[in-house]
């Protein structure tokens, strides 16, 4: 079951601090943790930051997992330098994780 | 203590001749209880001197060190003392403009003490928005500055200590560049490093910041990759520069190969907190970068 788009907008006034990031994780995070596919946009987004990614998106990859995050979890409507700075963060945590599970 | 300015306030060596007779560590209180700073003597300044100026002049007072700023009737035409009066650096830290004449330059930012908490509005609504009308660009086409600015406020509110950090930019049209500094007086990043590996000198300090993995945990949470994420933005997105200066060390980012190179090094004098040198590209900014990227990881 997929659940309408989220624009993350509508959930915070922008995307900077860790505490942007706490309230889009709390709204994001229990559909996916029931297993349900969850679109998030990001119309309208010029500036993110890592702290926000860090709280909003990192903390996913331990609740359903990387493989789990990929297939569920669709962000869209991201500017160049919006995309590059999630993926960067989630490509880096999910080796991290992949490597410390590894050893 | 009575201080000349010396004649260049623009590299490593100029600031250290400014720093070196006054700071020895941001917690240590001022080396003379008042200072009188004397600005005859000043031939040029660029972005990093007078965030800097403005960082050490904010220091002494927050350590009620009285200070004195003098500025001889017939320096009050030379170039850095008229760049500095139109840049509100005198209204500032004097309460008036030197000169009648003086008034703000459309290619310079004046001088802000930027907290954390105001830093985004800040960003987008001042400093984005004047260079965005200059360059006759939508300000999300400037989305690179305000998350290079967005990681650097979030590292001095996580980690610095202080209140905020002085913030001074400059555009250079016929370079097609923008400088921004962002200068504080707290903790430095050297020493918060160290907090969660001890054994690093400054220099690999300051480097194993840089690192996407690493975090001091100075707050409960925090995953870092601050530094990390401004390098990439603005090197190797942007292709620009980066260049902090922390503790007895200093590195330079860019990424002339599709790579970011960071370089760090050591330096003789201390820098008692965390400067910031961001020199941005203004071409490669794009106006009509579309949202219509969704992410693959």
């Amino acid at each position: 079951m997929t659940t309408p788009p989220l624009h993350v907008l509508d959930l915070v006034p922008q995307c900077y601090s860790a505490e942007d990031g706490q309230q889009v994780y709390q709204v994001v995070a229990p559909p996916l943790a029931r297993g349900e596919r969850v679109a998030l946009s990001f119309a309208g987004v010029a500036v993110v930051t890592s702290s926000f990614a860090n709280t909003a998106l990192v903390p996913l990859l331990d609740l359903v997992g990387a493989d789990s995050l990929r297939e569920r979890l669709a962000l869209q409507d991201l500017r160049p330098a919006v995309a590059r700075l999630l993926r960067q963060r989630l490509a880096s945590e999910a080796t991290r994780r992949a490597r410390a599970v590894e050893s | 203590m009575d201080l000349s300015l010396p004649e260049r306030l623009d590299d490593d060596d100029s600031l250290d001749e400014l720093l070196r007779p006054l700071v020895r560590d941001p917690d240590v209180p001022p080396a003379a209880d008042s200072v009188t700073l004397r600005f005859g003597t000043l031939r040029f300044v660029e972005p990093v001197g007078v965030a800097l100026l403005a960082s050490l002049l904010e220091w002494l007072q927050r350590h009620g060190t009285s200070c004195e700023i003098r500025v001889p009737a017939d320096a009050e035409d030379a170039e850095p003392i008229r760049y500095l009066d139109d840049a509100g650096f005198f209204e500032r830290y004097l309460g008036y403009r030197l000169s009648g004449h003086a008034s703000l330059r459309p290619t310079t930012r004046p001088l802000a003490f930027v907290r954390p908490a105001e830093s985004y509005a800040w960003t987008q609504n001042t400093l984005v928005a004047w260079l965005a009308h200059s360059l006759s660009m939508p300000p999300d086409a400037l989305g690179i500055i305000g998350i290079g600015l967005g990681e650097v406020f979030n590292n001095v509110r996580d980690h610095s200590g202080v209140e905020g950090g002085c913030v001074f930019a400059q555009h250079f049209p016929r370079q097609q560049r923008v400088q921004i500094a962002v200068s504080d007086f707290g903790v430095g990043i050297p020493a918060t490093v160290r907090r969660k590996e001890p054994d690093l000198d400054d220099p690999a300090a300051l480097l194993r910041a840089t690192d996407a993995g690493f975090s001091s945990q100075s707050v409960i949470n925090n995953l870092g990759a601050g530094l990390d994420s401004l390098l990439t933005q603005v090197a190797l997105a942007n292709g620009g520069t980066v260049r902090i200066r922390s503790g007895a060390a200093a590195l330079t980012a860019e990424a002339p190969d599709g790579a970011v190179l960071r370089t760090p090094a050591p330096m003789d004098t201390v820098y008692p907190g965390t400067l910031l040198r961001l020199d941005l590209r203004t071409d490669t900014f794009d106006p009509d970068e579309a949202e219509d990227e969704s992410l693959s990881w």
